[in-house]
């Protein structure tokens, strides 16, 4: 018997469906299941009873959540895709809308995180759900197996003044690059879970936090590893860094 | 039968299991199935269990009695599996717990208030509590006998205490329970000074049902939480009666001394040939009239007589492990090529000896032979040669054979030693500034430091005591002396009192001679503070000071006056000692800005003592070297060490190595080791404030934990009169402050709820945003006074947090988070910020009602 999965997006760029599309397991995945509700390539219309529920995009209107309940009932288990779902995601940044992750409104089983998701993880996510296994995820922070560590301590010398490098100043060596850190340049890597096989550090970007916190909320996080370190004035009063992907509840 | 004794081995778990699966085994069958070898392990196991089983023609069988008992263990599944499940006995403390509440009426002060039946009847309903009792006073003697025999009789292992606050009677408490319950398991609900005293009817006209309401969550919080801990696993660590100390100056001295007096065995272990350090080349010390010689080798003659010291010199560091309590050093000893014992001094080998070098102890003044004494009252008496000497020396073995006692011998090898101990001592010392290029440094012309003055000064010295020029023997007139010569971050307290010590010994020598002391302001960091200090007209203060050298006549030249010198000192500073790096191999601390020894980074069970912490005068080192003394004497007086009670515990799985914990840990106790944090348990106080940082939740408290907290305040949380409001306070004054409101009975609201944290630096920011997202509308942190917190700066640590959470909240609720500092004794001034906090928050309730 073929799993019956259900994928509905939410508020989103729809970045998540498209990186889901063009995985190499794909056709695979589409072998091995039976998609019964996904407006991408189907037309159906009601949500009907199903064994995963893949949900992508943040909740921000009414009508999100009565979908959303509806799910609930009908799925065996839901998951929340990309950063959107599990933790709010790029919209928490708008003043004016509300972008709450699924999980305030419905119970969920897992996420598979990330902004859109690395595509490893998220294959490897999608076969265990067809194989009715948990979803497995780092439960570490990046700096533990990141290539700029070394010997690199974060202390009170460390003085923050910019979130992104200037871009001459981007190199692509791998063994000549320091810790963004030690130049000033926010890198949110000790707070943000592993498994993003390091793609902006790879390309000389600092980490921005998209596969969410391990434990915890981004928000508290942050705070609690800026306390730390010297962080210049402006970034400070920046709400920018502090919201990137998640917005705490009660700040409505 | 004692079935417990039965069962609380994996092995005959596992044999009742088997019976009860196959019904009847064979004994070989049964040997095999176990995976054994040996029939002795098998024969005490079931010997052991013989009321449980029976035997018929080799098979063995469950007899009735053991099938009753596996019928009752059938419940838990796992204990039968006969695995090894110590780690889940371990934390069997979670899974079952069968928790039972007291509930004292303390006479009628809190039964006045509340109505206790009411209390006992909510908590009656609550699924987690085995049992309640209450009790009229429990701190009284008579009912002590009462509550254990209550506690067996319910089969508790974790018990809540509604009554007065636990910096009243906690230890009390835990002495009741001393045997039956761990200390962990006990937790105490302050239902009386942090609930009826302060929300009395009368004073206040304060709703009693809120109070009763308060005093239920409160208990039910200390339910929760004691439902949430696990069982604490305790480190014991037996303590090695000993002591090494490593560096025979001065301060190793008279630590060794005051150590092996009290009953500690002392391993004196020095590098150089001979004990007494640099003061014993010094003529006198500064305020002792005594020559420092004299008092030394007087310290040595007692120190050899005491039969609790070790001493080794010409000894060298070569690895040390251990921990705490149980050190392992491993020592080279070098070989001196005379044997000690036969050796009676009589020199007749110094005589013969044909080749002569510099003597290092003299500072390179006067010669000495290959074979040598370093000085005449050198410990152990007894010439030696260097080691690399001997490859240098003719071989022509002369030696050898004016020796009448055969002492001689040249063969002599590295000797390899290893000591236990319980704590080591690094009294090695500093060493002195050496580049003296700036200052035309040159003994024979005159220009010498102040460790060679004092040689000279010295009546054993190159010129007997007499002031006479190391050129041409003249008697000096006039001395300049330059002071602070050295590194200009620091400065040397000790300088002035070397100065006026000087000018003390020269003036008897020759009531004539002029004496100039410089100070080179440009060279010095801390102008003021030496400007400040000046007391002595002598002491001249000179923007620039150059030595010149005319005709054989030198000059100390100050802003442009010349002063014509016969002799110039230059006071030479303590610089870092070189071998301190080596011994950052094998021993943990760091050095400070300057290079020397940073007292607070070392681990426990290493002691410093003298100069390696920064320059110092005599006094100083011993006064504390004294106070040393005391810390290892009260460490060593243990039998053993229990670490791990209240500290905290690490998760590999989880640990990113980020490094955020040991950047804000005060005290240094985490650190990282090949790629793994570590923790030192000994120095690790408690205070929680890694586990607020730790992104991964990977560093938790073993009894503060995360989970505890966010389940005291959902507990709080059901409160249901508005606006609510939390208060974190710090276990040392904060949360006294709160106690010392109720002790003068200063009535605020009900509407506050307190959570006890160790530290304030415990706070994770997300204790306050799951606070304000669960309900609460009012978050306070009460924590101790600026600079007197009781982790270093726990405070601020909060304090920095809040005001990056305020930075970015919307303004309505930058007012809600209150950050208060404290004493103990300010019960008035926490009652009148809660009203007064209280107040607001209700107004603004009620408006955006």
């Amino acid at each position: 018997m073929k799993p019956r999965v259900t994928i509905i997006s939410l508020t989103s760029c729809s970045g998540c469906i498209s990186t889901l599309i063009s995985l190499d397991i794909f056709p695979q995945f589409l072998e091995r299941t039976r998609i019964i509700f996904f407006q991408f390539i189907l037309d159906a219309k009601n949500i009907e009873d199903t064994d995963i529920a893949i949900v992508e995009g943040c909740v921000s209107e009414e009508t999100q959540i009565t979908l959303l309940r509806d799910v609930r009932k009908h799925a065996k288990k839901v998951y929340a895709l990309g950063t959107c779902a599990s933790c709010g995601g790029i919209l928490s940044l708008s003043s004016s809308k509300v972008a709450d992750p699924i999980s305030n409104y419905i119970e969920t089983n897992g996420i598979i995180p990330g902004c859109p998701p690395p595509s490893k993880l998220f294959g490897n996510s999608l076969i265990r759900l067809v194989e009715n296994k948990d979803i497995i995820l780092s439960q570490k922070n990046m700096c533990g197996n990141c290539s700029l560590k070394r010997d690199m301590k974060i202390n009170s010398h460390i003085n923050i003044y910019k979130i992104i490098p200037n871009p001459e100043e981007i190199t692509l060596d791998e063994e000549n690059s320091e810790c963004f850190l030690k130049n000033g340049i926010l890198c949110l890597g000790p707070i943000t879970r592993d498994g993003c096989e390091y793609k902006c550090i790879k390309m000389g970007l600092p980490c921005e936090g998209c596969m969410g916190p391990v434990s915890k909320d981004f928000t508290s996080n942050l705070i609690n590893y800026l306390s730390l370190i010297n962080l210049s004035q402006e970034l400070k009063e920046y709400a920018g860094i502090f919201y990137r992907y998640s917005k705490p509840k009660f700040r409505r | 039968m004692d079935i417990y004794s039965i069962l609380s081995h994996p092995f005959r778990r596992k044999i009742l299991l088997l019976l009860e699966k196959e019904g009847y085994i064979l004994y070989t069958d049964l040997m095999e199935k176990l995976g054994l070898e040996t029939t002795g392990q098998l024969n005490f196991h079931l010997k052991k269990i013989s009321s449980l089983i029976g035997k018929n023609r080799k098979s063995y069988f469950l007899t009735e009695d053991g099938k009753r008992v596996l019928k009752i263990l059938n419940i838990n599944k796992r204990i039968l599996s006969g695995e090894n499940i110590d780690e889940y006995l371990d934390s069997k403390g979670s899974e079952i717990s069968r928790i039972g509440v007291i509930i004292c009426t303390c006479n009628t002060e809190i039964s006045n208030i509340i109505n206790i039946i009411s209390i006992e009847n909510y908590l009656n309903k609550l699924k987690k509590v085995v049992s309640v009792k209450v009790f009229e006073n429990l701190c009284q003697q008579k009912n002590f006998n009462k509550i254990t025999q209550w506690v067996k009789d319910n089969f508790l292992n974790k018990i809540v205490i509604a009554a007065c606050s636990p910096r009243t009677h906690q230890h009390l408490f835990e002495r009741i329970f001393d045997n039956i319950i761990d200390r962990a398991n006990i937790e105490i609900a302050n239902i009386r000074e942090q609930c009826c005293w302060v929300h009395q009817f009368e004073t206040n006209q304060i709703d009693p049902s809120l109070s009763l309401e308060k005093a239920k969550l409160l208990i039910e919080a200390a339910i929760e939480r004691l439902n949430l801990q696990k069982k604490i696993k305790v480190k014991r660590v037996e303590i090695e009666k000993s002591c090494a100390i490593l560096g025979g100056g001065i301060a190793g001295i008279t630590l060794a001394l005051n150590l092996a007096r009290s009953g500690i065995k002392v391993f004196l272990i020095e590098k150089s040939p001979t004990l007494g350090g640099k003061v014993a080349r010094w003529h006198r010390i500064h305020n002792m009239g005594d020559c420092s010689i004299c008092f030394i080798s007087e310290l040595i003659s007692e120190l050899v007589n005491e039969k609790n010291i070790k001493i080794f010199t010409n000894t060298e560091i070569e690895n040390v492990s251990g921990e705490v309590g149980n050190f392992t050093l491993n020592l080279n000893k070098k070989p001196r090529y005379i044997d000690e014992k036969k050796c009676t001094g009589c020199k007749q080998c110094i005589e013969i000896c044909s080749i002569e070098k510099p003597n290092q102890y003299e500072f390179g003044l006067t010669n000495r032979k290959i074979i040598y004494f370093p000085f005449i009252h050198s410990y152990p008496y007894s010439p030696l040669i260097d080691e690399e000497d001997l490859n240098n020396c003719l071989n022509c073995r002369i030696c050898e054979r004016a020796c009448v006692n055969k002492a001689i011998d040249l063969t002599q090898k590295v000797e390899k030693l290893e000591i236990k101990v319980g704590s080591k001592v690094i009294a090695i010392g500093s060493d002195f500034y050496q580049d003296l290029e700036d200052y035309h440094y040159n003994p024979q012309k005159n220009i010498i430091t102040s460790a060679e003055f004092e040689r000279i000064l010295s009546y054993d010295g190159i010129t007997e005591g007499k002031l006479l020029k190391l050129s041409d023997k003249r008697l000096i007139n006039s001395i300049s002396i330059i002071q602070e010569v050295g590194p200009s971050e620091y400065l040397t307290n000790y300088s002035e009192i070397l100065a006026q010590k000087y000018i003390e010994d020269i003036k008897i020598r020759n009531p004539d001679c002029e004496i100039n002391i410089f100070y080179d302001l440009s060279k010095l960091k801390d102008k003021n503070e030496i400007l400040l200090r000046s007391t002595n007209p002598r002491f001249l203060y000179a923007n620039k000071i150059t030595i010149e050298t005319n005709k054989d006549k030198n000059y100390v030249v100050a802003d442009n006056i010349e002063f014509p010198s016969d002799l110039i000192v230059l006071n030479l500073k303590f610089i870092p000692n070189k071998d301190l790096t080596d011994f950052r191999k094998y021993m943990d601390f760091t050095l400070d800005d300057n290079g020397f020894m940073s007292e607070e980074t070392l681990a426990s069970g290493i002691y410093g003592v003298g100069t390696i912490f920064g320059p110092l005068d005599y006094n100083s080192t011993i006064s504390s070297t004294n106070k040393c003394a005391l810390k290892i004497i009260s460490l060593l007086s243990k039998d053993y060490l229990i670490a791990e009670f209240s500290g905290i515990k690490i998760d590999d799985d989880k640990c990113g190595l980020c490094g955020l914990c040991f950047k804000i840990c005060p005290y240094n106790a985490i650190t990282l080791e090949s790629e793994k944090i570590s923790i030192d348990k000994f120095k690790c106080k408690g205070c929680g404030t890694c586990a607020s940082v730790c992104p991964t939740s990977a560093i938790d408290l073993n009894i503060d934990t995360s989970e505890k907290i966010f389940a005291t305040i959902e507990v709080f949380s059901k409160f249901k009169a508005q606006p609510k409001i939390i208060a974190f306070c710090c276990a040392s004054c904060g949360y006294a402050a709160a106690d010392d409101a109720g002790l003068k009975k200063i009535s605020y609201n009900p509407n506050i709820f307190i959570v006890r944290v160790p530290c304030t630096g415990r706070i994770d920011t997300n204790f306050i945003i799951k606070s304000f997202e669960i309900g609460f509308d009012g978050v306070m942190i009460i924590g101790c006074r600026q600079n007197a917190c009781r982790y270093i700066d726990g405070i601020e640590k909060v304090g920095n947090k809040i005001k990056l959470l305020k930075n970015i909240l919307l303004p309505k609720y930058r007012d809600r988070i209150v950050l208060k500092h404290m004493n103990a004794v300010e019960g008035n001034m926490f009652a009148e910020i809660s009203n007064k906090f209280y107040k607001k928050l209700l107004e603004e309730v009620k408006f955006e009602a």
